[in-house]
């Protein structure tokens, strides 16, 4: 009885507590919606901000900003020379909330708590839920009325690109957020076949051109032991299975629709879901009759990046005949490297020879978004737009000019060489955030800066497939939070069979069999509804300006 | 003189005995792998190839390891949450276990204030609201403050208590005029080593392996403990292959983790392997003994 007693007791000031707690956080969430009218409304010359030229503010001003950090930078944000420099002109303090681990935990508790900074900074800050969840609830602030004033530079960029302006305009007409933009003519090139010149050669064959020939040669490769140490331990074609850099998307170019990781590609303003047409089980049907004769590496749908790369770079002599690949030095290490030749489209049974080109850029959406707690928004779109600048760029991604940079008398930059005991990831992370800063490096800047090893290796490249290549992805764009919860759960469906088919086809065979009883449960599974999704959001963009 | 093993018997020993090696190899193989790993070539070791000898024998790891003044900033602290952690969940533990032991004014009452959080808690975002109201964020505070006190050990020192020291025992201390804090400290403590062993290294470890606290509490990465630091180094292996990287380093970096990724195992495992042997002969003992219902 008594216990009786105290339960009630208890579950009712536990009751009693909840109800208070969150009465006290939605009144938090309507204060914090308010402070973005207050801003709105206050003057421009109120605002202690000076509207052209540095210092941004007369009186230093203080922002807090949260943002992610590269794993490489061991510095934090307040000690890095660009950041000091940087503080330095504009006369804005930012206090630094900066984390590797756990940056995502963090986020969705400042916004639950109702504890914002004042600025998310950073490539990849909010993903794009983020954007369509907090900016229309009134925690990020629209930006598109004040970028034409405060950041004319920003502004320049969106008027000569409309295409990105395009990117971070959201269904409700607002722009949240500043997006973060590494141009370079060579990121137009997505996965790379490599194909072992060295095997070709002492085998007395031609690099392979058709599909027929292509097969051949895998035969070959498997059954003549071109790597000569007397065992039939060569692979002959390997690759990461749903991988964007080390996959097969390219390859299905072949049988005359290129695939791509997300699946969807757009042909003539309409939609395809690739795993549903013909030629997808064309390309399935051959991957199968190799993978039947041995000649794709039976751990192709079991292995990680860490059991590929090190097959690759394998002691004593090279297992790879074809891979897939970004740099062929990243698979197969130094030692290999000069082996493998960059394989060029094959000729499908009706000629075709496709391979994917993408937007020649890197492109996060989620560089810069303000507060509705921030009190000094145009202040920060000023600092931004600062940023934005060419030299502050650079030197905000690769490092400061005399440390890590070198600006040359034509105008261009170089780099400086790597101290001892670095590598050049670590060093420019030494004095600059790097990786997870926000900038927009375009082609103009992109040109003038001296090319790596890595960048010249890629444009060898990119003149082998440049001239198959077609760009055939859907746009890079912001779904509503309606929309978006809608596809996660029908593409949660949807991809999970096909990435449950695909394998079995490859391993087992049988793919006309069951293709179109495939068919048949993929509408089961809404197909039709996803891509009425995706049409109409495709539909809206394009008639956007 | 000796009888004589039966047959049976002896068949009887000799499985036992194999079945018993049997199961310490399972358990000491993957140790053994994690050490030969460790100074191996890492990419022997990817390509499956480490798994009787070192191939490649290297301390490159082990240098890279010491070299790096993350990890041990983040060992001192993981240290210094450790010792201050344990200590402040030991006394707390047993003072609290003892007292509820006793016939003490509204026992049960406390019980059920400290049973009912083992089943309802606030959630994550209250806890944090909670902690950064009371100053406690971004210091070494909400590290041990929030864990302080663990319900379940608090019932297994009650049960021990009540179960070991009778109250007569406390009746005759009393008669002979000692105090009850006298009676705790020269009596009840000095009878409860197996208790106090358990507590120690349950505490000991659980601050030594947390890291969420202080993914979530933390800002300041002066003050992350080694759990964080060694998940901000292996995280590099996930870093993206993309363009923004594509800068020569990606393998490189790939490469450098690989080498480093079992040598801090080793090196993060170290103080619990430590501690541990020194404990675990009171571990059955107190763990038993407490978990027996009074």
């Amino acid at each position: 009885m008594k216990t009786k007693q105290w339960t009630k007791i208890g579950l009712i000031t536990t009751l009693a507590f909840s109800l208070l707690l969150s009465a006290c956080s939605s009144d938090k969430n309507t204060n914090a919606g308010g402070a973005a009218d207050k801003n709105g409304a206050k003057g421009a010359d109120a605002l202690g901000v000076n509207m052209t030229g540095l210092p941004i503010a007369s009186d230093p001003i203080t922002l807090k900003f949260m943002t992610t950090k590269a794993a490489q930078q061991k510095k934090p944000h307040e000690e890095m020379k660009v950041v000091k420099d940087f503080e330095a002109t504009t006369n804005v303090h930012i206090e630094w909330d900066a984390a590797v681990e756990g940056y995502a935990e963090k986020k969705n508790l400042m916004f639950a708590g109702g504890e914002l900074p004042d600025v998310f900074f950073g490539a990849e800050s909010l993903t794009d839920d983020d954007l369509m969840k907090y900016g229309p609830q009134g925690m990020l602030i629209p930006l598109e009325d004040l970028i034409p004033t405060y950041a004319p530079h920003i502004q320049s960029i969106l008027e000569a690109n409309p295409e990105i302006k395009k990117m971070i305009t959201a269904p409700d007409g607002h722009i949240y957020s500043i997006p973060q933009i590494q141009e370079g003519p060579e990121q137009a090139l997505g996965d790379v076949m490599f194909i072992n010149k060295a095997w070709l050669d002492k085998l007395g064959l031609p690099v392979p051109s058709t599909l027929d020939e292509f097969e051949h040669t895998l035969k070959a490769f498997k059954e003549k032991d071109p790597n000569g140490n007397n065992k039939a331990d060569e692979i002959p074609f390997s690759f990461l299975y749903e991988n964007a850099l080390n996959g097969i998307s390219s390859f299905h170019g072949a049988f005359g629709l290129l695939d791509s990781p997300a699946h969807i590609s757009v042909k003539d303003d309409k939609v395809i879901f690739n795993p549903a047409q013909a030629e997808f089980k064309e390309a399935t049907a051959f991957l199968g009759k190799l993978f039947k004769q041995g000649l794709i590496d039976k751990e192709v749908f079991t292995h990680d990046r860490n059991v590929y790369f090190a097959k690759g770079k394998n002691e004593g002599v090279p297992l790879y005949g074809v891979f897939s690949g970004f740099r062929a030095v990243n698979v197969v290490g130094p030692g290999y490297m000069d082996q493998y030749v960059p394989l060029p489209p094959l000729k499908g049974a009706s000629g075709t020879q496709l391979w994917n080109g993408f937007n020649p850029h890197y492109f996060t959406r989620a560089g810069f978004a303000i507060t509705s707690v921030n009190e000094h928004p145009e202040a920060s779109l000023r600092w931004i737009d600062e940023l934005y600048k060419e030299k502050n760029a650079l030197q905000w991604t690769y490092g400061p000019i005399g440390t890590t940079l070198k600006e040359n008398p034509d105008g261009k930059y170089s780099f400086l060489p790597t101290p001892e005991g670095m590598n050049f990831d670590e060093f420019r992370h030494s004095e600059a955030p790097g990786n997870t800063t926000a900038t927009a490096i375009l082609m103009a800047t992109a040109d003038k800066l001296e090319s790596n090893e890595a960048k010249l290796e890629r444009m060898e490249y990119l003149k082998v497939y440049e001239p198959f290549m077609q760009n055939t992805t859907y746009p890079n764009m912001l779904f509503s939070a309606e929309d978006t919860e809608r596809m996660a759960i029908l593409k949660a469906d949807v991809m999970s069979y096909v990435l449950q088919m695909q394998p079995n086809w490859i391993m087992n065979g049988s793919v006309d069999k069951e293709w179109d009883g495939y068919i048949k449960k993929l509408d089961d599974m809404g197909m039709k509804e996803m891509l009425d999704i995706l049409q109409s959001n495709y539909d809206r963009y394009q008639s956007l300006k | 003189m000796t009888i004589k093993a039966h047959a049976k018997d002896r068949w009887f020993d000799f499985l036992n005995y194999s079945f018993l090696t049997l199961l310490m190899l399972i358990v000491l193989y993957p140790l053994y792998v994690i050490v030969i790993s460790s100074v191996s070539d890492p990419n022997s070791v990817n390509a499956g190839q480490v798994w009787l000898l070192p191939k490649g024998f290297t301390l490159e790891g082990y240098e890279r390891i010491f070299q790096d003044e993350r990890i041990w900033r983040g060992y001192s602290n993981s240290l210094l949450y450790t010792s201050l952690g344990t200590a402040i969940n030991v006394v707390l533990t047993l003072t609290a276990g003892y007292a509820l032991s006793r016939n003490i004014v509204g026992r049960n009452w406390f019980m059920f204030l400290i049973v009912f959080t083992m089943f309802f808690g606030g959630g994550l975002i209250p806890s944090y609201l909670l902690i950064k109201e009371l100053g406690m964020y971004n210091t070494i505070w909400s590290q041990v403050i929030p864990t302080a006190v663990g319900a379940w050990n608090i019932i297994i020192t009650r049960t021990f208590f009540a179960q070991t020291i009778p109250n007569e025992l406390h009746e005759a201390a009393e008669m002979d005029g000692c105090s009850d804090a006298v009676f705790f400290w020269k009596i009840v403590l000095p009878l409860s080593t197996p208790i106090i062993a358990v507590m120690v290294l349950f505490s000991a470890v659980g601050h030594w392996n947390s890291y969420f606290q202080a993914l979530i509490y933390l800002r300041e990465e002066a003050l992350y403990p080694l759990q964080i630091v060694l998940r901000e180094i292996l995280i590099v292996n996930e870093t993206q292959e993309n363009a923004l990287t594509a800068a020569q380093s990606d393998s490189e970096m790939l490469r450098i983790v690989d080498v480093m990724k079992y040598g801090i195992i080793i090196v993060a495992c170290l103080p619990v392997l430590v501690l541990y042997p020194f404990l675990q002969r009171y571990f059955v003992k107190g763990v038993m003994i407490g978990s027996i219902k009074g």
